[in-house]
């Protein structure tokens, strides 16, 4: 093991052990709001090194995860019903709608494709002007600044064959309603860190001093996430709740400005449903008016689907987490990667598909 | 939630950057970074830079480390990797 | 209602996945059941008055069909000599089956042959072609090129190679870099845009075999190839049907620094991705130095390197599994759970 690693691990067992020794916690629950956190937590096998009193819990942030079935129902509605491709990432194909999902309609013969970049998206509708394109755009803040620039690119070109259909979330709002629901009980918080290089720190900040909950923005390197557990257990010895970088290089308290204020450009609040959170006012994103020729939604209109979250899937309290996936019956039995069930076995990131991934026999 | 790599910029052309990570040579959009200069590292999500690493801020997290960890031997960056070829100017 | 999405044959039903298993356990062996095909081996030991026979078949489709490194021509010789190789026998003879779909470019096929016998120039020990069929079909039936290859070879005396055989405390070696060959074909394709030089490893291995052999004498225990569903899952199949755990040690796996790359701007996972000239070896440790430094003087076998260790089991009501050591130290358990890599920004 590297020797930086070790060291910090002493440190943490040692903070930990003092906390615990003067009960200030008999054991801690830090939230990574993150999905990639989840990834890379899982991945390294982090859980296996830091002392058993810490317990790593994931939260609402797997765009993919958070997506109700309702918005898969009405894409796959909307290439049925029009002729049109759709692009999107890779990460939006398997997730199951209520009979059917994406890669399924792709391998009927369904005009899907996955790319890389949304400008791939943009660059085929500019060099197919016969073919209708749209977009299936997902993410959070450090997703969306990307499909307002080519929002505002088809819009300057005059485009009249792209569309986009906005399934993005924002942040802030999903913390808060996580943070009001009274089951909840989180210690610290290990914070987006690429969210937050374009938003900035400001958006927690009345986090920790409303709520006593140490805030601390992390990276995606074992080190980094090691050192981030440490720095929230400094806060809570130090009774000290506040929202650190520990991802300075990249994170600024100021974010990205310039990424930042495209979102608004572009894009409008509205209220928006979270699979497992629910309606959440505020926080989804719309087209504004000025360029609602470029709204799949308003463009390709379809009935509003029959959809059903699946009988059983308990991901709204695993994104809460209030239970882990082990907890659900479903997990590993009916509810595999291969056959997902709920959205988080589908997205590589989501929790249970996380859990089953690298957690299975240990 | 978002999976970004670090790279390096090679070359610049109005908006588009040509950048390098792991040896891996990529067209990518910098209208998110304005003031992007050839030799920055950025951090790229979907084909876009979202930021430059700064990497005097880097150093303070190193700063943390010593201050805390009893290792002298220094602050491995793990990023520097992706980086090495980046600065060996004969990779076209 | 919920089969309504699992009727059709989707491209996860071929990429050596979970589904890949399925497809063959649930649907093909049932229907054409027998106690050789049951064996699910690459290739099939059939006895033939007195001596052993070893037969396999594959088919290639590839797109593009010439990519650095290789060609589907390529391909197929060494995708059915490797076949061969992995049950222990020589390659006698091979069979070629054309799909050719109208409106291909002549010259574009006499290449494909050239390069075919390129291959088998390159494989030696007077591996010929013998037969070979040859159908056309309307434009838009195929794309473009489709091979069939059949293959026949004889087992030699000497110590069996066979998942059977695995042994606790064996070392598992293998020929080099993982991952290059899906990489270098995704690449090619262009569809993201990268700039690389990333060749397919597409390679014959009999001769990097018979090297392994004579260096091994009986401490050899078994040989698989690692194709469609990368290095992963030939560990996953091999822990299952010899009933081992192994342990892999994560950063002794060999991966160029690109292909490594790419697997990172795409968020896919190398161990998953196909191989087409990698050769998963186990050999008792005592002789795992002289095997690997065999191995390392073929020129197929420059970066090969121990990667792990076949561990055995202890509790007999657990599944065998594959145990990844992670650079921190940490495990976790491999597991087939993938449906086709799909690039992913989450
Ligand atoms: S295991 Fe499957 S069914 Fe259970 S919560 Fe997770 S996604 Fe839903």
């Amino acid at each position: 093991m590297k020797k930086q690693v070790e060291s910090i691990l002493e440190e943490i067992k040692d903070l930990n052990k003092n906390l615990v020794f003067k009960k200030k916690y008999k054991t801690l629950k830090i939230m990574e709001v993150c999905g990639t956190h989840t990834m890379a937590i899982a991945k390294h096998g982090i859980r296996q090194l830091i002392p058993a009193s810490i317990d790593l819990i994931s939260g609402p942030g797997c765009p993919v995860c958070v997506t109700p079935i309702r918005e898969i129902d009405k894409i796959i509605e909307i290439i049925k019903k029009y002729d049109a491709t759709v692009f999107t990432f890779g990460d939006m194909m398997r997730v199951p709608g209520t009979n059917s999902s994406l890669l399924a309609e792709k391998a009927r013969g369904k005009k899907i494709k996955i790319c890389y970049s949304p400008t791939d998206a943009l660059d085929f509708a500019e060099s197919n002007p016969d073919k209708k394109i749209i977009f299936l755009a997902i993410g959070f803040e450090t997703t969306i600044p990307l499909t307002a620039v080519i929002v505002k690119r088809a819009f300057e070109k005059k485009l009249n064959n792209f569309f986009v259909y906005s399934t993005h979330k924002t942040l802030p709002q999903a913390l808060n309603a996580l943070l009001s629901d009274s089951c909840i009980n989180i210690g610290g918080f290990l914070m987006p860190g690429h969210v937050s290089a374009i938003t900035g720190s400001s958006m927690y900040e009345g986090i920790p001093q409303k709520y006593g909950i140490a805030c601390v923005i992390s990276g995606f390197e074992p080190e980094n996430i090691l050192l981030s557990i440490h720095a929230i257990l400094r806060q809570i010895t130090g009774n000290d709740f506040r929202v650190e970088i520990m991802y300075k290089s990249v994170v600024r308290p100021e974010g990205n400005p310039v990424a930042f204020s495209l979102i608004f450009d572009v894009f409008e609040p509205a209220d928006s449903e979270w699979r497992g959170l629910g309606l959440i006012l505020g926080s989804g994103l719309e087209l504004k008016k000025k360029f609602e020729g470029f709204d799949a939604k308003k463009i390709f209109p379809v009935a509003n689907p029959v959809s059903c979250e699946p009988p059983g899937c308990r991901c709204g309290d695993v994104i809460k987490g209030i239970i882990k996936p082990f907890d659900c019956k479903k997990f590993g039995k009916s509810c595999t990667p291969e056959n997902p069930v709920g959205a988080c076995m589908v997205s590589s990131e989501g929790t249970c598909a996380a859990y089953f991934k690298y957690m299975a026999g240990i | 939630m978002c999976l970004a790599i670090p790279a390096v910029v090679k070359k610049i052309n109005r908006n588009i950057a040509e950048i390098e990570s792991l040896g891996v040579l990529k067209k990518i959009d910098i209208s998110l970074v304005p003031d992007v200069r050839k030799g920055d590292y950025v951090i790229v999500h979907a084909g876009f830079a979202i930021q430059v690493i700064d990497k005097e801020e880097a150093l303070i997290t190193e700063d943390y480390w010593k201050q805390y960890f009893t290792d002298e031997a220094g602050f491995e960056d793990n990023e520097e990797e992706y980086f090495e070829a980046g600065d060996n100017e004969d990779v076209q | 209602m919920k089969d309504n999405k699992n009727n059709s044959i989707l491209l996860s039903h071929g990429d050596g996945g979970v589904k890949t298993g399925r497809l063959i356990s649930e649907i093909i062996g049932p229907a054409l059941k027998n106690n050789i095909l049951d064996r699910l081996e690459d290739s099939a030991i059939i006895p033939c008055r007195g001596a052993k026979a070893a037969f396999t078949t594959d088919s290639f489709v590839v797109s593009p069909l010439f990519f650095p490194g290789g060609d589907i021509g390529k391909l197929c010789v060494c995708g059915t000599i490797n076949d061969l190789v992995t049950s222990g026998c020589r390659p006698a003879a091979l069979s070629l089956s054309f799909i050719i779909e109208e409106g291909l470019d002549i010259n574009v096929f006499k290449k494909v042959l050239e390069s075919i016998k390129n291959t088998l120039e390159e494989a030696g020990e007077g591996i010929k072609i013998v037969t070979g069929d040859t159908k056309v079909v309307e434009k838009g039936n195929a794309d473009k090129l489709f091979i069939n290859t059949s293959g026949i070879g004889f087992i030699e005396d000497g110590p069996g190679i066979s998942p059977s055989n695995i042994k606790e405390g064996d070392n598992i070696i293998i020929n080099g870099n993982i991952a290059d060959h899906g990489i270098c074909i995704l690449n090619c394709r262009q569809e993201f845009g990268f700039k690389a030089d990333i060749k397919s490893d597409c390679a014959p291995l009999n001769s990097l075999v018979k090297d392994i052999k004579d260096a091994a004498g009986s401490g050899l225990h078994a040989l698989r190839d690692a194709t469609r569903g990368g290095l992963a899952r030939v560990l996953i199949e091999l822990s299952g049907s010899s009933k081992m755990n192994f342990d892999i040690y994560q950063d002794k796996i060999p991966i160029q620094r690109q292909t490594r790359g790419i697997c990172e701007f795409l968020g896919m996972d190398p161990l998953y991705i196909a191989n087409e000239g990698k050769m998963v070896v186990f050999a008792e440790e005592k002789n795992s130095i002289r095997i690997l430094d065999a191995m390392k003087k073929n020129r197929y076998g420059k970066h090969s390197a121990i990667i792990g260790r076949v561990k055995g089991i202890k509790d007999k009501n657990r599944n065998a599994s594959v145990t990844l050591i992670t650079e921190l130290g940490t495990k976790r358990v491999l597991d087939l759970h993938y449906s086709e890599q799909l690039p992913r920004i989450c």
